[in-house]
């Protein structure tokens, strides 16, 4: 039990998040938000997936 | 009158971005226009007052009892994580303008550590659930407050005539110092 508990309960928390997640895919993105391009540019930190430099190099990496 | 003194120290004092230094991505990322700050603060609200409620639950009916306290982090987390979810899905389905001008920094409402800082400060301060319910309300205040003020600040500072060399982040950052200041002079106040 004492080992059994905290997997249970970590199950049942993974289970909320990924249906809330679900949920949220599933629910569609308003009328000219489909391709809401992520212009952020709010800090210097280079290691972010959404600075610019890094963003050029993610979709240069996918095709 | 305890209560009293937690709510105005949370908003003024022990300001969460002007004292405590957290959640300062949507402090410099949100700040641009004054109704964007205004639903950033909206958001982080909803998600810091349920999310703090849900997590005080939890921890003395569940984690406590079962010796699981030291599952509190991964609990928090993955708590805060379903709410962003659940705010976004009422964002897209009701106001797709507040969705628009937040962008990424909706589901950055996740990796927001002030949220994480209420819900871990309550257990670690003991707080009942009245103290719970009234921190968990305040701190999200003072955190909208600031962003409010601050997007006020520069929005004026778009038309303002800055030097070159300062424009944009710096002398957002200046400004933002000036306030930090401004508000620890609160400090006797309770």
């Amino acid at each position: 039990m004492q080992f059994i508990a905290p997997i249970i309960f970590l199950g049942l928390l993974g289970g909320l998040y990924a249906s809330s997640y679900y949920l949220n895919l599933k629910t569609p993105k308003p009328e000219g938000c489909e391709d809401l391009d992520v212009s952020c540019g709010s800090c210097s930190i280079s290691s972010c997936g959404l600075h610019p430099a890094n963003k050029a190099l993610i979709v240069e990496e996918k095709s | 009158m305890e209560l009293f003194s937690l709510f105005i120290s949370a908003i003024f004092i022990n300001n969460i971005i002007l004292n405590r230094f957290l959640g300062m991505c949507p402090f410099m990322g949100v700040s641009r226009k004054t109704s964007s700050a205004l639903g950033m603060g909206g958001a982080v609200t909803f998600v810091i007052f349920f999310s703090s409620i849900i997590t005080f639950g939890l921890y003395t009916y569940v984690l406590d009892p079962f010796n699981l306290r030291y599952m509190d982090l991964i609990t928090f987390i993955l708590i805060i994580a379903s709410f962003v979810q659940l705010v976004e899905m009422i964002i897209k389905k009701f106001s797709p303008s507040l969705y628009k001008s937040l962008g990424i920094f909706l589901p950055l409402i996740t990796t927001n550590c002030a949220v994480l800082f209420v819900a871990l400060e309550n257990i670690k301060q003991g707080f009942n659930f009245t103290e719970t319910v009234v921190y968990a309300l305040a701190v999200p205040i003072g955190f909208t407050l600031v962003l409010i003020i601050f997007s006020s600040i520069r929005e004026r500072l778009d038309i303002a005539d800055v030097p070159q060399a300062l424009k944009g982040n710096p002398v957002a950052m200046i400004v933002a110092a000036i306030m930090a200041l401004a508000f620890s002079g609160l400090a006797g106040l309770v």
